[in-house]
């Protein structure tokens, strides 16, 4: 009786799930322009998610209701119906509102700043991370009060005794410190 | 014995680089610092300015070519040459828009005071943009009709009203987004329209310079 009602459940809830699937088919269906090619409509879509209304500063043109969003996107549509290629559409664009009109700007010195300054602090960021952290490996390998500027200087004989010394008292109290295990190697 | 004699050197290599390294620490701690007073200033001299981007890139162009009928009479075309040879002002406007009709009684007066005006019809319908005018008042010289809104685009509109001043060579030297009114013909319109008056009137043409001093 339970498993029965269980599976009633999941068939109601499986259909509304479907319904619910459905009804967003039909409703990004509802569009008011016609296009040539699924390629034409792939063009328009992301041209008017690229292109940001001059109106609403905030907002793509797909996003926007704006008179002039509007206009815009009628005017991306004709284009792409044209035959335009994306370099054209946002060249025509550009030359009426800019650079702001695109949410991807051109490269070109004034904008370097905009394109290379996040990937060039990353890369600052993991170069001086890995400096770093080899650099803590060095002292931490090194003896006690080494630091990473004198491990590549040889050991002194008084040194190198001293190290004996405190090695094999290490051994015969089977202690395996980190430092006393590095300066075996 | 040899191990006794090191001691003391090997201790004040050590102090020696416990010392530089605690310098070096000390430097860097302030470098978070630094970049904040630095952000603080940045910030803090932004502060009070407009963050409205002008999106528009008409400015010391000339007017984009159309081929529009005239609004009191469609079956007439106008082009560029049909515009004014003396420096006048382009209102974009339209029948449907409310800071246009706020405008409306602004521009009447400038119509009194000489000054010239062109408007643009931007996507009206025509019966409604006739009545508006019958109404309010004609402050245009002429209006041209954009039913489509592709010169308004060619102009790089965001919306309307806007108005554009142009000089007698019908290049576009000031582009203002928004209403007109007393305020800023004082402050903005006026003195740059003098300015494109009197280089038209001398039959010089203006430094780039001069222009950018006048028509902010």
């Amino acid at each position: 009786m339970i498993a029965y009602q269980i599976k009633s459940v999941t068939i109601k809830l499986a259909s509304l799930l479907i319904a619910c699937l459905f009804s967003m088919a039909s409703f990004a269906a509802i569009d008011v322009y016609d296009f040539d090619s699924v390629q034409q409509e792939a063009q328009y879509r992301g041209l008017i998610e690229e292109l940001r209304c001059p109106k609403c500063q905030n907002q793509n043109l797909a996003g926007s209701d704006a008179p002039i969003a509007q206009d815009l996107k009628q005017k991306t549509y004709d284009l792409v119906k044209d035959g335009r290629s994306d370099g054209e559409i946002r060249a025509y664009m550009q030359e009426r509102y800019g650079d702001f009109i695109s949410y991807k700007p051109p490269v070109r010195p004034s904008t370097w700043i905009l394109w290379f300054f996040p990937p060039l602090l990353l890369i600052i960021l993991l170069v001086g991370w890995f400096w770093q952290s080899k650099r803590r490996q060095l002292v931490a390998s090194g003896a006690s009060g080494m630091t990473a500027d004198n491990t590549a200087e040889a050991l002194s004989v008084a040194e190198k005794a001293e190290l004996e010394r405190l090695l094999s008292r290490a051994d015969n109290k089977d202690v395996h410190d980190i430092t006393s295990l590095g300066g075996k190697k | 014995m040899t191990t006794s004699n090191n001691a003391p050197d090997k201790q004040a290599q050590q102090s020696n680089k416990n010392t530089k390294r605690k310098k070096s620490l000390k430097l860097g701690f302030l470098i978070p610092l630094v970049i904040f007073i630095g952000l603080v200033a940045m910030l803090y001299m932004r502060l009070g300015k407009p963050t409205d981007i002008v999106t528009n890139t008409a400015l010391e162009r000339p007017v984009p070519a159309f081929e529009l009928p005239l609004l009191s009479d469609t079956s007439r075309i106008m082009t560029n040459d049909n515009l004014p040879d003396q420096p006048f002002l382009m209102n974009i406007w339209g029948s449907w828009c409310p800071t246009c009709i706020i405008e409306h009684p602004f521009l009447m007066k400038l119509e009194e005071r000489g000054v010239n005006l062109v408007g643009v019809n931007y996507k009206d319908d025509i019966g409604d943009a006739l009545g508006y005018l019958n109404k309010g008042g004609d402050p245009f010289s002429m209006s041209i009709q954009d039913l489509s809104g592709q010169f308004a685009l060619d102009l790089g509109l965001t919306g309307a009203p806007e108005t554009f001043v142009v000089d007698g060579e019908g290049i576009i030297r000031q582009h203002i987004i928004g209403e007109v009114n007393e305020s800023n013909w004082q402050s903005r319109i006026a003195p740059c329209l003098m300015v494109l008056n009197d280089a038209n009137n001398n039959g010089v043409s203006l430094e780039p310079s001069q222009v950018e001093e006048a028509c902010q």
